[in-house]
């Protein structure tokens, strides 16, 4: 299974696109981030599906992220 | 038993949806917002972020651009301090509260800014005349206050941001007393609106805003631990974590939703008829008392504010005799130095504001208590 690792600057900018993508129909999960991960201090956005997708939607609603990355479970 | 007439300071009573809202915050929210990664700090979060939404719809911004502060002291002194950060120039109104006034004229003394205060007319034209004139290559910040706490004048805005816009210069406004009371937006052209949320919000004390519309960079002027990029030294650039160091009030926050929640359940328009009706009782009923001065002008708009002075009667005496009989009123200089020495009351003023929650019999028993107060 793909999942794209979303990772946001802050908790604000991650709920909010949390909520972007719900309304889109894509649920994520939100989570603090372990320190020592590559997306380092802060929250990210755990979404099944293609970080390209995702990408354009964010982009779209000028919401920031630190970085996306695809993961395979 | 005692009858608030000093909303202007802070409403009082707050509304039973706002005291429910900080009871259940007390009891469930117990997290620190935006910290963690636990079910308790995650509700709290999400408490936190329903209020900022809540606030940005209401003053028609962007969510993250909401920052919570303690009041709107907090508010301005960032805006000032952080939009004036590298020097420059600076106007303020002459009818400023001190807390614009304070901040503005430390930076002055420390000269570390060029400061000017324009005058302040009835007539909206000659105001923005004012600050037109005193407008120079090197100013940064325009600082206004929507209206004034000492007499309600509804100052110029609209005018003094498009003059501001035309000349790419930061407005700074002060909404404290009128936020919750008329319709203020964003795209009235303000850049930083500053906001006490325990006033016109009906939110607790301890609560305000800064707004921005994200078009000037605002330094901050703590820094802190924001529950974002923590392994750096920086504070983040981004809002709101680059102006919200610290834990912050998230009791305040869910008070602040509850508060734009009972304003837009009765709506703005129908309270500020309502308080400006009981304003027009209090100065039509004081005008039969001859000794009675009321600081009011022809010539422009006011909020639900009225100052006034009995004689030369001081004018904390007056305030204290009609504490007395269960009235609540402040008096003296409403920490507004500057607006005192416009309109030339030397001895203070006996300010009346009332809330939604007074009545026209609350205003027609104060005045008869006020004709009654012999020198």
């Amino acid at each position: 299974m793909r999942k794209c690792i979303i990772s946001m600057p802050s908790y604000t900018y991650a709920i909010k696109a949390q909520r972007l993508l719900a309304s889109r129909g894509i649920e994520c999960m939100l989570r603090r981030n372990e320190h020592s991960s590559v997306e380092g201090c802060g929250y990210s956005l755990d979404v099944n599906g293609n970080c390209s997708e995702i990408k354009e939607i964010l982009a779209d609603y000028s919401i920031p992220f630190k970085s996306l990355r695809n993961e395979v479970e | 038993m005692f009858i608030n007439f000093d909303n202007a300071a802070t409403t009082y009573p707050k509304p039973k949806e706002v005291r429910r809202a900080v009871n259940d915050a007390v009891e469930k929210l117990g997290g620190n917002a935006g910290r963690g990664g636990h079910a308790l700090a995650i509700k709290t979060s999400e408490a936190v972020f329903s209020a900022r939404e809540a606030v940005a719809e209401f003053f028609g911004a962007e969510t993250e651009n909401v920052v919570f502060t303690l009041n709107c002291t907090m508010a301005l002194n960032m805006a000032i301090k952080g939009i004036m950060r590298n020097g420059g120039h600076m106007i303020i109104s002459g009818m400023e509260h001190n807390s614009v006034a304070r901040p503005a004229a430390a930076l002055a003394l420390e000269k570390k800014i060029m400061l000017s205060v324009a005058e302040v007319y009835g007539n909206a034209e000659k105001t923005v005349d004012s600050f037109r004139r005193y407008i120079r290559p090197d100013t940064k910040a325009i600082v206004c206050t929507y209206a004034s706490n000492v007499t309600g004048q509804i100052m110029p805005i609209k005018e003094i941001a498009a003059l501001c816009k035309e000349k790419g210069i930061c407005f700074i406004v002060d909404g404290a007393q009128v936020c919750g009371i008329i319709d203020v937006k964003l795209s009235d052209g303000i850049n930083i609106l500053c906001v006490a949320g325990h006033k016109g919000l009906y939110g607790v004390t301890g609560t305000g805003l800064l707004i921005s519309d994200g078009k000037f960079k605002i330094h901050p002027i703590i820094e802190g631990g924001t529950g974002s990029s923590s392994t750096g030294l920086r504070q983040p650039v981004f809002l709101p974590d680059s102006l919200e160091s610290g834990t912050m009030n998230v009791i305040g926050a869910v008070s602040l939703k509850a508060g734009t929640n009972f304003v837009n359940k009765i709506g703005t328009d129908r309270i500020y008829r309502h308080e400006s009706r009981l304003c027009d009782i209090f100065i039509n009923e004081l005008k039969k008392d001859k000794r009675v001065k009321i600081y009011r002008r022809n010539d422009c708009g006011y909020v639900p504010i009225v100052s006034f002075n009995i004689g030369d009667i001081p004018s904390e005496r007056v305030a204290q005799k009609l504490s007395e009989k269960g009235f609540c009123l402040r008096a003296g200089f409403h920490c507004a130095a500057l607006a005192h020495s416009s309109l030339g009351t030397e001895n203070g003023t006996v300010r009346f504001a009332p809330s939604v929650f007074n009545t026209e019999k609350d205003v027609f028993l104060l005045c008869r208590t006020i004709k009654s107060i012999e020198i």
